[in-house]
């Protein structure tokens, strides 16, 4: 056999890659441009239009999603709105207008799941009003009220609240956007109500006995979230679905590893699930903010200092590729001031004087 | 002396006042920079031709500039640091101190505060106020925004049937307390505080209906009085502010030449 000969048959000899698009070559995808345009990188399962209500949720990276949307004009919803002349920054202390509902960071799945439960009736945390220095925090969204409440009817009567404005966000959204952040959680060992910071951090105390730790594995997420949709789509049936996973490294980890091994696997986990329910439905569309932070391609260029926290140039990037796929709305003017009734009157009461 | 005089609707019943007050006397001038619902340029502060601070939601039909060289005394008038504001929050949020039937959104009392003072602080008379302060050393003083028309009071329909609930409700006194509150840090901030004359007052945290601009005999369905408007006042309540005005003004500037 001649080396022609041989070179011909592979010449001939059919690929399951020839023929397939740029974007699927590393190369072609990636390499050639040094990741720049990234094109094809997510190819959207639905559309976002005017007329769409968008609710967001998750981990803080998610804040960043809801933000962002809002400048570009994207109707997102807010079920708890802050009175509007508070400014931004003290609205953004007491959780108003950082997601679509004050719940705070939605770190992992069972929290989303166990908040929608209990927002229908389907369940009742226990243990859940911590106390510290003679304040009382609701645990299940400790960041909210950072001073805590007086008392633990306080509490309960501002979490009634808190739970019909969820119970609204979810009638009312067509699009939920959920970051998943983290599978290491902190437990109730009597009723698995979960909670988004360890006992003890932010209020509380860590008593062994009543409180464990989980790190939430593929199968009990992946479980969770299907769940939660069936849920949600009991009370919302045409409620659609981006999932996107967090590219924020974990402050801490409770397990034996170095927290970047930790890290490591929990994101892992959630891309593998996130990766998973795409490709079981139709409403659910994975957008890959994770891949565009943490991909080699980014160099490591979109972290800041603390090598956890995503810069500025990082979080517009990933909106620039949001918005490829979603391409923002038009967005309304504000309802002008002077169509006011008393606007009109002020204009008056002054023609009157100036007589013009 | 010359006055700058800075403000929204609140000033109509000042000017022609003034023009009364001061005419023939050359010692007195006045300048207006008015903002007006369908004005369309930017409020700014000036130093010569140096932008000092600019409002992009204050705007002005005319007169937008305001030169901190060519005045010796500001007068800020009204500008939404109101009673009325603060009142008008009472329908849509509450706390637990106040009653059940108040606002629909319950706030805690630290985000409650925390909208108080969001309220009067980020209010375009507090930010014209700062403004001034920053960029001149001349005397700043606030002329306090009438409170609403007792007539209002006899409102029970309509979107004005707020008052008559708030003021009904045993959180009315409370409410008054904050924006006096409010009142009184800004005096002790250094600004100097023209408070509603006396004579003018009615019941708590109202004004005399015969001080209003409108007329609360005029039934005719296009009268200020029939389209609601609770909140200006007539040249006679202009003429005891001018008043006020000119003899506070007079002895501070006494006390500053000393």
């Amino acid at each position: 056999m001649s080396s022609m000969n041989t070179s011909t048959e592979i010449h001939k000899a059919r690929s399951p890659y020839r023929g397939r698009p740029a974007k699927t070559f590393w190369k072609a995808g990636v390499s050639n441009d040094q990741g720049e345009a990234l094109e094809g990188l997510h190819e959207k399962k639905f559309a976002i239009g005017a007329s769409d209500a968008i609710a967001t949720a998750g981990s803080c990276f998610a804040q960043h999603i809801a933000r962002n949307l809002r400048l570009k004009g994207f109707n997102v919803v807010d079920s708890e709105p802050a009175p509007r002349f508070l400014n931004a920054n003290t609205a953004e202390k007491f959780g108003f207008g950082v997601y679509s509902a004050r719940f705070g960071n939605v770190y992992y799945v069972r929290q989303l799941l166990q908040l929608a439960q209990e927002a229908f009736g389907e369940r009742e945390p226990s243990n859940w009003i911590w106390e510290k220095d003679g304040r009382y925090y609701d645990a299940l969204r400790p960041s909210v009220e950072p001073d805590g409440l007086d008392s633990p009817e306080s509490v309960r009567e501002h979490r009634q609240q808190h739970l019909a404005a969820v119970r609204r966000m979810v009638e009312s959204a067509t699009v939920l956007v959920f970051t998943f952040g983290l599978t290491e959680g902190w437990v109730d060992r009597v009723s698995e109500t979960v909670f988004p910071t360890a006992p003890g951090t932010i209020s509380g105390d860590f008593d062994s006995d009543v409180f464990e730790f989980k790190n939430f594995d593929y199968a009990e997420i992946l479980a969770d979230f299907q769940e939660l949709r069936l849920l949600l789509h009991r009370h919302n049936p045409e409620l659609k679905f981006i999932v996107t996973v967090s590219p924020v490294a974990l402050a801490a980890t409770a397990t034996d590893n170095h927290v970047l091994v930790a890290t490591t696997y929990s994101k892992a986990v959630l891309r593998a699930v996130t990766g998973e329910l795409a490709r079981l439905y139709p409403d659910v569309d994975y957008f890959p903010s994770f891949e565009i932070i943490t991909g080699s391609q980014a160099k490591g260029r979109f972290w800041d200092d603390t090598l956890r926290g995503v810069s500025p140039e990082g979080v517009n990037t990933v909106m620039r590729h949001f918005f490829r796929s979603y391409p923002p709305v038009a967005v309304s003017p504000p309802a002008k001031e002077l169509e006011s009734a008393e606007g009109v009157l002020c204009e008056e009461a002054l023609l009157e004087v100036f007589g013009e | 002396m010359k006055y700058c005089f800075i403000g929204d609707s609140h000033l109509g019943h000042v000017m022609p006042a003034w023009r009364e007050r001061v005419a023939g006397n050359d010692s007195y001038k006045a300048g207006f920079h008015i903002e007006r619902t369908y004005g369309e340029l930017p409020m700014r502060i000036i130093d010569g031709t140096e932008e000092l601070a600019c409002f992009d939601d204050i705007r002005c039909a005319y007169s937008p500039d305001i030169d901190v060289k060519s005045y010796d005394v500001f007068v800020v008038f009204g500008m939404h640091f109101s009673f009325t504001a603060l009142a008008k929050t009472y329908g849509k949020f509450r706390t637990e101190e106040h009653e059940r039937s108040a606002g629909s959104y319950l706030l805690s009392p630290a985000a409650h505060k925390a909208m108080c003072h969001d309220l009067y602080a980020g209010s375009k008379a507090m930010r014209v106020i700062e403004a001034l302060r920053l960029n001149t050393s001349k005397p700043v003083f606030y002329a306090q925004q009438p409170l609403p028309l007792e007539w209002v009071l006899d409102r029970t329909e309509g979107p004005l049937r707020f008052f008559r609930d708030l003021s009904d409700s045993e959180d009315f006194g409370s409410l008054l307390a904050e924006y006096e509150d409010r009142l009184l840090q800004l005096d002790a901030s250094g600004v100097g505080v023209l408070a509603q004359p006396e004579s003018t007052l009615g019941r708590p945290g109202f004004t005399q209906s015969r001080f209003g601009l409108a007329d609360a005999t005029d039934m005719s369905p296009e009268s200020a009085f029939a389209k609601g408007d609770y909140f200006h006042m007539n040249a006679e309540y202009g003429g005891l502010v001018v008043e006020q005005l000119i003899e506070l003004s007079t002895a501070s500037a006494l006390e500053r030449s000393e």
